[in-house]
Formats: C-alpha cells, sequence, structure tokens
C-alpha cells in the first residue's frame, strides 16, 4: 500500500526546510522568501453555490452549505492535491485489509480539537460516516462503518476500491461531531481551522480562526467573509473593483481578462477544472454505431481552435475523449492530433464518400463559453465534410431532455448532446464510460467488455504504478473505439487582489488550503 | 361607505384565492423537477435509477396534482408553505426576512420618492409649458426610459469604484436590521429612487395638469380664491385620486419586482430568492413568493381602493 | 337717446380676444365687440357654439383660458381697465364686484368637499369672516336661495345634490359677496325644464331684490326672452345685433337672428296633420327595459325605476311620430330597443303584424333591413377608416347583392338627394362637417330602403341653421322613399315641424300621446304644458309685452 504521505515526510524537523524549497521551486523566488503574516481578513464571493439552498435550520450544516467551503470549517480524512494526487490529512493511515479492497482501515490522526474543544474519536468519523454513506452519492458504496479502537475505523464496501482514499477526500466527506443521524452536522462544529461565527443562508457566512487548529502555527487569517454572489458576476466584480471583496471564484475567462493588466490584480487559474462530454446516441439506424464515423469525428474537430477562441488560449486544455482531467497522473493525450485528412477517409469507407449530416448537435449554456466552443466545433469538422447543427436548450430540465428515458420503443433514446462533467480521480472519471450510462452513448461491444475488465481489475489493484498502466490501457481503448468525445476542457479560475498571498486555485474548488493563505 | 369598504375587501380575498390557484397551475407547469436541479450531474451519474424513483417519492413530486393544490391552499392560509424539497427547510423561514427587506426598501424609495415626486409634479402642472415644466419633462422621461441596471452600474462605477464613497456591492446580513441595511445601500436606493421619482412625478403631473383644468378650478379662480387654496385643498386630492391606482401598482412592483436592482447590488431581497427558487426548481419557495407578490398586489390596491373611497365621496355609493 | 344714470359696470369697446396655438397662430374668437351694462341692468348674449360668447363672458371677469390674449380695444369692468390691469387688481374684482355662475353645476363644484364648505371658503378668503360667521351665512344664503333643509344640504357633496340644487349651490357661492355684476353661462342647459324655470325665477328675484346687474349667455332665446332686457346677437366672434330683447326678437334686423328665432318653437303654423292610423306598420307593446343592478364584480347601481316601463307604441305606414322628452326620459332606450340594439325585459314587437325578435342579431337580414337608426353623434357611428363611398356602400352590397359600379352609383344618387356632390365619396367622416356627417348617416340608412327609420336626437349636435337644413332633407327623403320615422328628440320645434304624431315620455312612461296639434294646443299633463311653456317664450314676447320689455324700449347708447 503506497499512497504518498507528503505531511508525514515534512513533520519532521527537516521537513520544513523541504517544505521552503518545494513551495521555491513552484512559486519563484520573491514569493517564497516573503514571511508569512498573521491575522487579517479575506473577504470572497463566490459565484458558484451547490443547489442545495439552506434554510435558518441547516444553515450550519456541511452538506447545506456552499460546497466550496466545507474544507474550511470540516476537516475530511484526506486531501485531494492540485495535481490530484491523494494525500493524507486528519487520517494518519489509510490501509485496504485485504487484496479484494473491500475493506479499508483507517488510523486518525490523535489530539484533534473540535471547535467545542472536545477531542475527535473515532467515534465521530464512524457517526459522520454513517450519515454520509445514507446521504452523499460517492460515500453510498460504503455498507459498514465500525469503530475498531479509540482512533481507527474499518470501512466495509460494496466492491473492491483502489481509489477508496479520494472517497474519503470529498466534501461530503468532513467528520462532524458524533451526533444521532437526524441531528448530526447541525451544529455547524468541525475541527477546520475556522469556526462559524455567523450564517445567513445563501448569502454570507462569516468565519473566524480556531485557535487550536491541529495543524500548528495555522491559519494565518483571522477572518473570512464568504459572500455568495451565485449568478450576479456583475455585482461580484464591482465588489471586487471597489475593493469589498479580495477575491471572486469562478469567474468566466472572458470577465477575467478585463484584470489581467491591473496591478492590483492577479487571475489565478487551476488547469483541468471540468471538460465537456458530446454523448454519441448508438441506437438502430444512428450514423454513430459505425465505429468509423465516430473516429472521423474525433479527428475532425479543431481542439486547438477551441482552446483558441473559446478560452482565449490561457484558460483551456485538449481533452483526450475520456472523462479525465489533463491534470490527472493517468491522463494520456490522443495521439496524432487532428486530422482531416484521415477523418475524410474514414468517411469514405463507411460508405460517406461525399461526406455525413449527424443531425443536431444540442447543448445549454451551463457555462459561459458554451456557445462560442460548439461554434467553433461546428466549423471545423466542415473541413472533413461533416456537418451538423448545434441548438442550444434552456439548462432547465436539461437533463430529462438530454438523456430521455431510453425507451427505444417510444423513441425515446437519449439525445445526440453535450454535457459539462467535473474533475475527479480516475476510478470515477473512467467508470462514466461504461454502457449502463448515457454519457458513454450506450457503448456496447467486445471492446467495452474489455474497457469494463479492465476497470475491474483496477479497482482492486493495489499498486497505484500498475493501475495508472491500466489506465492507460483503457483510454487506448476509447481512443480507438470513440464512445463519446470530449474535444477541450476548461481550467477554473479566480480574481484575487495582489495582497493575498499564497492561494493558489485548485481544480477541485472545495480542496483549496485556506489556512494557509495569508494577508500581505 | 362601510359595505363598500366591505365588498372591496371581500373582493381582494376572492381575487388572492383566483391568483392562488392560478400560481399553482403555473408554477406547476414548469418543465423538470426539483431533483435534477438540486443534484448535480456527477452525483446523479452515481444514483441508480430505482432510488431515483424513490426520492421523488419522498419528495411527494408523484402526488396527484389536486392534491398538492389543496395541500398548497390549506398552507396559504396558515402562511405554512411547506417546506423545501431539498434541504426541508420551512418555506416561511426562506422568505421571510427577505420579502421584509424588499418591503424596507420599497418602503424607503416611496417615502423619499412620493413627497418629491409631489413637489416636482405640482410645479410641472403649475407651471404647464414652462421652463420648469419642459425640465421635468424631459428629465422624467429620461429618468424613467434608462433601464436600472444601467443607472446602477452608472452609479457604482462613479461613487463605488471611481470615487469610493459608497460599497458597490450589499455585504449586509439578509437578518440585519433594517437601518443598517438601508445605510450598507444608498446606491441601490438611489437607482430605484431615480426611476420612482420620474416616474411617480409625470404620473402626478398628468393628474394635477387635468385637475387645474377642471372647471372646478376655474370657478374658484373666477370667485379670487388664492391660489395656494386651490392647488392644494382642491386641485390636488383630485389629481391624486386618480393616480393611487398607479401608485399603488407601482409601490406593489417596487415590492416584488426591483429584481434588477437587486442582483446589481445583491440587495437581500425577494426578487433574488425567486431567481434561486426558479433555477432550483424549489417550487413551494416560488409558489410562496408568486403569492406574497400577489398578496402585496391585492393589498396595495385595496388600500388604494379604501382611500379613494375617503378621498372621492362619489365611490361612496355601494 | 337717454344718458345712463351712473357710470356703466361693463364699458366694453371694439374688443378683440384670439387664441394663440402651439405654433404661435392666432385665432380670432372675440372680433370688435362694443356694448354697455348699467349697474343693475341685465343683458344677454346668444349665439351658436364657437361664437366666442363663453370666452366674452370670462373676459368680463379678466379671465381668459390657456392660450388666450386680448388682441385690441378696451374692457373696463367696475371701473378697472382688465385688459391692461395688473393680475391683483382683476383678483380683488373677481367673487368681490364680479361673479361668474358657469355652465356646468357638478363639475364646477369641487367633488371631495362638502358644497357648504366651498360657499364659506369664499366668504372667509374672499371677506374675511371667521368660520362661524361664515357658515351662519352661507345657510342664511342656501335658504336665500330657495334650498330646503340648507344646513343638511351644506354638508353634502355636489354629486348628492339635484341639478336644482346644485345650481342654487353655485349661484350663492358667485352671490357670496355680494358682486355688482352676475354672469351666467348657459345657467340652464344641464337642467330639466321644470327646474330651468324655477332657476330662472330665482335669478330674477335676486336681481331685483339685490339690483345686480346680470350678463347671460346662452344659445337659448327662450330664457334670454324671459330674463333680459336687452340681447346680444354674436355669430363667429362679432355682434351682428343688439338691443332690446322686444325688438330684437320682434323684428329681427339680419338673417342670422332670424334664423335662430326660426329654430324656436313657433306655433302659429300649422302641425302636420295626422291620419287616423289605418295602415300600421309597427306595433310594440308593453317595452320595458332596466338596467342591472350588478353584481359582485359590477359596481352596483342604484336602479329605482325601469329606465322604459311598458310603453306602447305604434307606428303608420307613412308617419313621422315624434318622442319626446328630456334626457333621461328612456327616450333613447326605446329607439335603441326598436333598433333590436337592446332588448326589452317583457313585451313584443311586430312589423306588419308579424312578430319579430327583440335582439337584432336573431332577426332576418331582410328585417334587419327594414329597420335602420341614425344616432346623435354621426363620428361615432361612422367608420373613421372608411371612406363615404365604403359606408353608403355597404348595405347596399350587404342588402341587394349590388356589384362596386352600381353601388357607387346608387351611393352618389343618394348623396346627391341630400346636397352632397360625389366629390365626398372618397372623404373619410373626419374631413367633413358635422352636417356632412349627419347627412351621410342618414344616406346610409336609406341606402337599406328601410320602411322604418329611427333618428335620435339627429340635430342636437348641429347649429340651427344647418338642423334646418339637415331636417328638410329629411322630410324630402322619406317623402319619396315612403318610409316612416320615429323622431326621437328634446326640440319641440322639430316635432312641431316634422311630426304629425307625438307622444312624451317621462321617466320611462308615456305621459301623453296624440295628434301633434292636440297635444300642443291642450296639452293634458303638467308637465307637457311645462315643456311647452318654456319652449315658446320668446314667441309669446309678440303677445304679451311684458313691463319689463317697454323699459327695453329706452334705447341704449351701443
Amino acid at each position: 500500500m503506497s499512497i504518498v504521505n507528503r505531511r508525514d515526510l515534512l513533520q519532521g524537523g527537516a521537513g520544513v526546510a523541504l517544505l521552503a524549497a518545494l513551495d521555491a521551486s513552484l512559486l519563484g523566488e520573491a514569493v517564497a522568501q516573503e514571511q508569512p503574516k498573521r491575522g487579517g481578513t479575506l473577504a470572497y464571493a463566490q459565484l458558484s453555490a451547490n443547489r442545495r439552498s439552506a434554510g435558518p435550520n441547516n444553515s450550519k450544516h456541511p452538506y447545506f452549505i456552499v460546497d466550496a467551503n466545507t474544507k474550511q470549517i470540516w476537516s475530511t480524512p484526506t486531501w485531494v492535491n492540485p495535481e490530484l494526487g491523494l494525500e493524507l490529512e486528519i487520517a494518519t493511515k489509510l490501509e485496504p485489509a485485504d487484496d479484494s479492497l473491500k475493506v479499508w482501515d483507517m488510523t486518525l490522526r490523535e489530539g484533534v480539537m473540535f471547535h467545542d474543544m472536545t477531542e475527535m474519536t473515532a467515534a465521530d468519523a464512524v457517526a459522520s460516516f454513517d450519515y454520509h454513506r445514507q446521504n452523499a452519492p460517492f460515500a453510498r458504496q460504503i455498507t459498514k462503518v465500525e469503530q475498531t479502537g479509540k482512533y481507527t475505523v474499518r470501512f466495509t464496501l460494496e466492491a473492491g476500491n483502489a481509489e477508496f482514499g479520494y472517497v474519503l477526500a470529498e466534501y461530503n466527506s468532513p467528520i462532524m461531531k458524533a451526533a444521532p443521524l437526524e441531528t448530526i452536522g447541525l451544529d455547524g462544529i468541525g475541527t477546520g481551522a475556522f469556526k462559524i461565527v455567523q450564517s445567513d443562508p445563501n448569502r454570507l457566512m462569516i468565519l473566524e480562526r480556531f485557535e487550536s487548529y491541529w495543524r500548528k502555527g495555522l491559519p494565518h487569517l483571522d477572518r473570512i467573509e464568504i459572500h455568495n454572489r451565485e449568478g450576479q458576476q456583475e455585482s461580484a466584480l464591482n465588489g471586487l473593483r471597489s475593493g469589498q471583496f479580495d477575491a471572486v471564484m469562478n469567474i468566466d475567462g472572458r470577465a477575467a481578462l478585463q484584470f489581467q493588466n491591473d496591478p492590483n490584480f492577479e487571475i489565478e487559474t487551476a488547469r483541468g477544472g471540468y471538460s465537456f462530454v458530446i454523448q454519441m446516441p448508438k441506437h438502430p439506424g444512428s450514423p454513430f454505431l459505425d465505429k468509423r464515423v465516430r473516429q472521423a469525428f474525433a479527428y475532425a474537430i479543431d481542439r486547438e481552435a477551441i482552446v483558441r477562441v473559446a478560452y482565449s488560449g490561457r484558460f483551456g486544455w485538449i481533452g483526450n475523449d475520456s472523462h479525465l482531467m489533463v491534470t490527472d497522473a493517468a491522463f494520456v493525450p490522443r495521439a496524432g492530433g487532428r486530422d482531416v485528412a484521415k477523418a475524410k477517409q474514414l468517411l469514405a469507407e463507411a460508405g460517406h464518400p461525399n461526406g455525413i449530416n449527424l443531425g443536431t448537435l444540442y447543448w445549454s449554456p451551463q457555462l459561459p463559453e458554451a456557445g462560442r466552443y460548439f461554434q467553433v466545433l461546428q466549423q471545423s469538422v466542415k473541413d472533413a465534410g461533416i456537418t451538423l447543427a448545434i441548438e442550444e436548450r434552456p439548462n432547465d430540465g436539461y437533463i430529462q431532455f438530454r438523456t430521455g428515458d431510453n425507451d427505444l420503443s417510444k423513441g425515446n433514446f437519449h439525445k445526440f448532446a453535450m454535457t459539462a462533467v467535473g474533475s475527479r480521480n480516475p476510478g470515477i472519471s473512467l467508470f462514466r464510460m461504461r454502457a449502463a450510462f448515457v454519457e458513454s452513448g450506450h457503448w456496447r461491444g467486445p471492446e467495452h467488455d474489455k474497457y469494463l475488465a479492465l476497470y475491474n481489475q483496477a479497482m482492486i489493484t493495489p499498486d497505484a504504478a500498475k493501475r495508472k498502466a491500466i489506465y492507460a490501457e483503457m483510454q487506448a481503448i476509447l481512443h480507438e473505439e470513440v464512445p463519446a468525445i470530449l474535444p477541450a476542457g476548461g481550467n477554473t479560475l479566480m480574481v484575487k487582489r495582489k495582497h493575498m498571498r499564497n492561494m493558489p486555485y485548485h481544480p477541485q474548488i472545495w480542496s483549496i488550503r485556506y489556512e494557509e493563505i495569508w494577508r500581505a | 361607505m362601510l359595505i363598500a369598504a366591505l365588498r372591496r375587501v371581500l373582493l381582494s380575498v376572492i381575487t388572492l384565492v383566483m391568483l392562488a390557484v392560478f400560481i399553482f397551475i403555473a408554477t406547476e407547469i414548469m418543465p423538470g423537477d426539483a431533483l435534477d436541479v438540486s443534484l448535480s450531474a456527477d452525483e446523479i451519474a452515481m444514483i441508480p435509477p430505482e432510488r431515483l424513483a424513490k426520492m421523488k417519492q419522498d419528495l411527494g413530486l408523484d402526488r396527484p396534482a389536486h392534491e398538492r393544490l389543496l395541500a398548497f391552499l390549506n398552507g396559504a392560509i396558515t402562511l405554512d408553505f411547506g417546506k423545501t424539497l431539498i434541504s426541508k427547510t420551512p418555506v416561511s423561514a426562506i422568505i421571510g426576512y427577505p420579502l421584509r427587506n424588499s418591503l424596507i426598501l420599497a418602503g424607503a424609495v416611496l417615502l423619499i420618492a412620493i413627497p418629491l415626486a409631489l413637489a416636482i409634479g405640482i410645479a410641472a402642472a403649475f407651471w404647464k409649458g414652462r421652463a420648469v415644466d419642459h425640465l421635468v419633462s424631459t428629465g422624467s422621461i429620461i429618468g424613467y426610459s434608462i433601464p436600472e441596471f444601467v443607472i446602477g452600474t452608472i452609479l457604482v462605477m462613479l461613487f463605488a469604484v471611481a470615487w469610493p464613497i459608497f460599497p458597490a456591492t450589499i455585504t449586509a446580513s439578509t437578518r440585519d436590521p433594517a437601518l443598517t441595511l438601508l445605510a450598507s445601500s444608498p446606491l441601490a436606493v438611489a437607482t430605484v429612487l431615480i426611476g420612482s421619482i420620474a416616474y411617480l412625478a409625470r404620473l402626478l403631473r398628468t393628474g394635477m395638469v387635468d385637475a387645474l383644468a377642471s372647471d372646478f378650478v376655474e370657478r374658484l379662480r373666477l370667485t379670487g380664491i388664492p391660489e395656494w387654496r386651490i392647488v392644494f385643498l382642491h386641485a390636488l386630492p383630485a389629481a391624486v385620486v386618480p393616480s393611487l391606482t398607479a401608485l399603488a401598482l407601482y409601490a406593489a412592483s417596487l415590492v416584488s419586482g426591483i429584481v434588477v436592482v437587486e442582483l446589481v447590488f445583491a440587495y437581500p431581497g425577494l426578487g433574488q430568492e425567486l431567481v434561486r427558487g426558479v433555477t432550483r426548481r424549489e417550487v413551494h419557495v416560488v409558489q410562496a413568493i408568486a403569492l406574497c407578490s400577489a398578496a402585496v398586489v391585492v393589498a396595495l390596491n385595496l388600500l388604494a381602493d379604501l382611500a379613494i373611497l375617503m378621498l372621492d365621496p362619489r365611490t361612496r355609493r355601494a | 337717446m337717454v344718458q345712463p344714470a351712473s357710470e356703466p359696470i361693463i364699458r366694453c369697446s371694439g374688443l378683440s380676444i384670439g387664441y394663440v396655438d402651439g405654433i404661435g397662430a392666432t385665432t380670432r374668437v372675440v372680433d370688435h365687440v362694443s356694448f354697455l351694462l348699467e349697474p343693475g341692468h341685465s343683458i344677454g348674449i346668444v349665439g351658436e357654439s364657437g361664437s366666442g360668447k363663453s370666452t366674452l363672458a370670462r373676459a368680463l371677469l379678466g379671465y381668459l383660458r390657456g392660450g388666450g390674449r386680448f388682441l385690441g380695444g378696451q374692457l373696463e369692468i367696475d371701473g378697472v381697465e382688465v385688459t391692461s390691469a395688473a393680475t391683483a387688481s382683476i383678483r380683488a374684482l373677481r367673487g368681490l364686484r364680479v361673479a361668474m355662475v358657469p355652465q356646468n353645476p357638478l363639475a364646477s363644484l369641487t367633488y371631495h368637499i362638502p358644497v357648504g364648505r366651498q360657499v364659506e371658503e369664499v366668504l372667509r378668503a374672499r371677506r374675511g369672516l371667521l368660520r362661524l360667521e361664515a357658515e351662519q351665512r352661507t345657510v342664511a344664503l342656501f335658504s336665500e336661495m330657495g334650498l330646503p333643509d340648507p344646513e343638511i344640504i351644506g354638508r353634502r357633496f355636489a354629486h348628492q345634490l339635484s341639478g336644482g340644487q346644485r345650481q342654487r349651490v353655485v349661484i350663492a357661492a358667485a352671490l357670496a359677496c355680494d358682486p355688482a355684476l352676475l354672469v351666467l353661462d348657459e345657467p340652464t342647459t344641464a337642467l330639466d325644464k321644470t327646474t330651468e324655470a324655477q332657476v330662472l325665477e330665482l335669478v330674477q328675484r335676486l336681481r331685483s331684490q339685490r339690483g345686480t346687474a346680470l350678463v347671460l349667455v346662452t344659445h337659448d332665446l327662450n330664457v334670454v326672452a324671459d330674463t333680459c332686457e336687452r340681447v346680444i346677437v354674436m355669430k363667429d366672434g362679432c355682434i351682428v345685433e343688439q338691443g332690446p330683447v322686444t325688438t330684437v326678437f320682434r323684428r329681427p334686423s339680419v338673417d342670422y337672428t332670424k334664423t335662430l328665432l326660426d329654430a324656436s318653437l313657433d306655433l302659429t303654423g300649422d302641425a302636420p296633420s295626422a291620419n287616423t292610423l289605418a295602415d300600421v306598420l309597427v306595433n310594440a307593446e308593453k317595452l320595458s327595459f332596466s338596467y342591472g343592478t350588478g353584481g359582485w364584480f359590477k359596481r352596483p347601481q342604484r336602479q329605482a325605476r325601469p329606465t322604459l316601463d311598458r310603453v306602447d307604441l305604434a307606428l303608420g305606414r307613412g308617419e313621422v311620430l315624434g318622442v319626446i322628452g328630456e334626457s333621461g326620459s328612456g327616450k333613447t332606450t326605446l329607439g335603441l330597443i326598436l333598433a333590436g340594439l337592446l332588448a326589452s325585459d317583457q313585451g313584443a314587437l311586430a312589423l306588419e303584424g308579424h312578430s319579430i325578435a327583440m335582439v337584432a342579431g336573431k332577426r332576418r337580414p331582410e328585417m334587419r333591413r327594414r329597420i335602420q337608426m341614425v344616432f346623435q353623434d354621426p363620428l361615432s357611428s361612422l367608420n373613421p377608416r372608411q371612406t363615404v363611398l365604403a359606408a353608403v356602400m355597404r348595405p347596399l352590397r350587404l342588402f341587394f347583392g349590388l356589384n362596386r359600379n352600381a353601388a357607387r352609383e346608387k351611393a352618389a344618387s343618394l348623396l346627391s338627394d341630400l346636397g352632397l356632390g360625389p366629390e365626398y365619396l372618397d372623404r373619410y367622416p373626419r374631413q367633413l362637417s358635422g352636417g356632412q356627417q349627419q347627412r351621410v348617416a342618414i344616406a346610409r340608412a336609406f341606402a337599406a330602403e328601410p320602411d322604418v327609420l329611427i333618428c335620435d336626437e339627429i340635430t342636437s349636435a348641429l347649429d340651427a341653421s344647418v338642423a334646418g337644413q339637415v331636417l328638410e332633407e329629411l322630410n324630402a327623403m322619406r317623402r319619396r322613399h315612403g318610409t316612416s320615422v320615429i323622431l326621437i328628440t328634446h326640440d319641440l320645434a322639430v316635432i312641431w315641424r316634422m311630426a304629425s304624431r307625438v307622444m312624451v315620455l317621462k321617466d320611462g312612461i308615456v305621459i301623453e300621446a296624440g295628434s301633434t296639434g292636440d297635444v300642443f294646443a291642450a296639452p293634458k299633463d303638467p308637465y307637457t304644458a311645462a315643456l311647452l311653456s318654456s319652449a315658446t317664450r320668446v314667441k309669446r314676447l309678440n303677445e304679451e309685452p311684458t313691463p319689463s320689455s317697454l323699459i327695453n324700449e329706452i334705447a341704449h347708447v351701443a
């Protein structure tokens, strides 16, 4: 079992120096030399919110506050770093009990205090995960969670999962103070670096430093004010310009560019935030039943042009037709790039020497650049003789529209459509291309079966390097079979004032380390 | 007069019930349901279909419409609009403060706008066709026709960014006291105020011009009654009466409809909550807000009607 | 020529008044007018609408409506030259020295203030009386005006009073400060004849008691005949004739005055003779109508009695039946029911003995064709976007299926019968004068070749001279076509001239009916008698010289 344990490594005396050297190499000389200052407030606005509107009675529950803020107040057993690697957080050890990878033992850090100054123990973790496994989709694979010692917990899963550690880093995996299922979490008490002093549902949350935070010497900030500006980017940016906010999270790339030449501001991006998947229906009579048409489509798309036009060349990346983000260590780029000639040849072989009409590709404005994105896509495939119409549909009811109920007898197959996908670990991302899921276009056949067999094998392969090799093999299948196309993705970004230091962005917005941020 | 007043009250109640039914039907036919938008696509990917169906059942989304209508009407009477579908919060707790805040903003605006608009409207009508009148007419057309978000954005650029004396976005909490809220919202108040004064001044000018052109004003002038008595004691009530219904509708639109200003300044009012309710498919929230807005409209109309009953004795025949 | 006993209260010489419109053009509405009025004397100003008489009346108080300008001449009121005086000195005149009784007492009283308070306001603001004094004085004034229960009336609002009471309140407000000159602008137009007589009596009495000089502006020569010593006849802003009432009315020196006098009822001629009703064309029984009292969603209308109450009517072939009544008598409702535009609540309607449906929509087209109606206001009954040709052609094509050319020819001939040349065919209603519009409406009605034509006050919006012509042409048309006409009007002179039989409506009930000659010669009902009496005052001047008219023989300096 070999999960990188960076923090443990750095706990010793030599660790600090090493960390400084590491930071210096990552962040550059000038910043690294500055000593973090203690105190001050960070006020920021966030434009994205999860959809679980809180009310006054549950506004302190981790499930009902904006996911991006959970880890300021609560700690999770593990943490996903900006390279999407897994690290231990409040757990000091996480190991499978056997090779089936169905049973995992976790050891918790000792001496971690809740905000009410009681010590966190395995009982709290068991109560918390009992709640999570019944309420959070990603934790549903946990069939049993039991206390095995004061600080040790055992998870039993429904099937082996080599990447179970990622589940424990989800925003819906915080450790709350033990309480009955009905009331757990409502007190808003966690072990995080900040504690809640005021919570105004859907609008405002004010946090203050927790003096007994388990990471000694942290946090640097005294106070954080989080302003929800969901759907109100202009108001958020006005607040940034007027100095009311120090940062705005999840800003649209075009809006961010107006700050790029202002010396007071910095644009922070996290590579590989999200992507778009084009689901290609494979019902009888669909042109997409023919692998060569799918391949031709994949070769014909000018992915560089999409990054250039829709992402200003800076805030996007080229996808590889899997759900993996470019940031992921397991990500394998498609070989060859764009090849119009090959696309034409494939179409000719498939019986479309004069080009092919693929019908209408539907999209919804889930992200501001979607319109430009699909216009570029539509134009670029014309070079290979592929024509398609693009049609915008409202976000309202889009999922139902896009997926249909798959009742072929009623002609209700899912649409030729796109949707946005988020950043997750390979185990989750690659699973999305299974036949039973709409995003694969209900891809079937021996290659699919091989793909799924590889996936199942990876899930019970403890060795990360071996898993990575399996993942590469799976992506090779996708590059050949092209069950779905993920042409390009975007980076998440924020604009902040320069005086906020050590505040890098993260592909998973909920994994930003706020306790390390300081104010100059 | 009492009978006339009671008749109007009863009519208002009937109107409100009909509106409630209409609101229910209108919100029922919205596409999608709460589940689709309350869960992210990433999460839905992890949930088996049979479990999704079970969740819909738990939320009561599969109950027949007439059952839900009765529950809605029953709840509306007791101000119990049910709970939100996902977070299970009472809807009344969610919209209570936003409603209060919308009333505060509308109230503050009207409190300033009505006296100013009265003064401006009277002056313009009294000196009709003169420079004052032209100034007022031009100004009010400009003030009323520029969209609020343009006015708001200009005010922010001038007084919050270029010359930072006021906050650009409102950081006060939903539950802050009225004065704290207003003190942190000067530009939002100013934005609404510009449009309000422009609209109301035009309204009152028109009413006043008509009143001053009436036969009774001519008779009073021919009798040598001092002009101030004519304007304030005779013409003013006659100018206000026909404007009252429009004024009530305008006031109601301020309570329920300053969505644009709320978005530009992030004012914690009812409009924001409505937008959120619609995007999140929180049907109960949308229904409750629509009903509250309707109630405000009906109530203000009723007030206007009762005020007209007081001011115009001709309407008292019942 | 007798030298006036004192300084005249009005000295008007060469006075011209105009209105300036938005683009600076001036329209002259009073043109070189000169006259004098001594204190305590009375003068009537008569003329049709647009003659400038109302502008002149207001000018007597130094008041011009918006855009008005004095263009020349002098106007001295009680020694103040109002064309050039300072605002303050003109204001000092108003209410105290000169007062005005406006045309429409309902609109002229502030609707939201009790009437008593409005009179008190005059006393307090103009006379400086204290509240209590003003209250007592108001009550006294009200009783002097003959208002019953003056204290109670004073607490009422204008709309709660009857027309006569309102007029008395307005007169009380005008007389509150004992002015030397009282200007009355159409004081009786809004009143029914019975009330009119009482109000005129009151004015006469007050004038004799208080010695107030009087200027009475009206279109009704009968009112002047009763009330004034002298009369001024105005046309297009000019005085065409002035002199003592008896002189002017007995021996008018200009044609215009004669035209005005002709329009008044003159019983000396013969009414059209009435045949016995041998050939009954239309027979109606027990026609009744009540307006609904409204439900929860309608403003309730208190309907104490039906608008029309069991009216029987028979119309002979080729006959003209006059229906007389004042506003509110139900005469228009009767017309609408006969035309099928309202349904009678009960009763029956028959044409040539065959029962026909109450509502036009349920009548056969042939029945609809045979009954046509012409309304008071032609502009609202003609489609403003339709040419004259289109309007007249519609019934021709609808009922007779004429092709376009034939229909055009027929329309042109109908119009020419009414004195309109073919050049009018392609005009729009708005481009026509009131008289021309009404001719088009009549032509359209005759285009359907009806058996029955219902005419509802078709001349009341027209000036007397035009009205005379239109009635002549209508008479000729109906003779030629053999059409039966139901002539609804409040004007007895029209009935006298046109109708062989007449029925008098009051409060929805027929109170008298018979041949016109009989009814006018010997009215059985006192209401009919009152109508006749007030309509014949001009003519009676010829018969019974009154003392006042003798005084008028004294010549005045013009």
